[in-house]
């Protein structure tokens, strides 16, 4: 269990990464919204889903 | 060589090294600066 809790916290952290340097690029990017605009939803969902995640795998280590 | 110390490093360089990345990469898709 601790190792799915260590690769959930990882993938929170490398999603929260890329979010951090893709979100700001989309919006300034001229056409960037549009054309992008579904990979920054996905992006922001798997994050608040990891983050729910995270703090459900908190619960069932030591 | 202390390991721990070398991770915190590189993960601290990523994250000072974010800010700028975004700039040039805005600068080289003729973004909206």
């Amino acid at each position: 269990m601790t190792i799915a809790f260590q690769l959930a916290v990882f993938a929170l952290i490398a999603t929260s990464f890329l979010l951090v340097i893709g979100v700001p690029v989309v919006l300034a990017s001229p056409d960037g919204w549009s054309s992008s605009k579904n990979a920054v939803f996905s992006g922001a969902s798997l994050w608040i889903g990891l983050v729910f995640l995270v703090g459900i795998l908190n619960s069932f280590i030591s | 060589m202390n390991l721990e110390i070398i991770a915190q490093l590189t993960v601290l360089a990523l994250i000072i090294a974010s800010g700028p990345l975004v700039i040039a990469l805005l600068a080289a898709r003729k973004g909206n600066l």
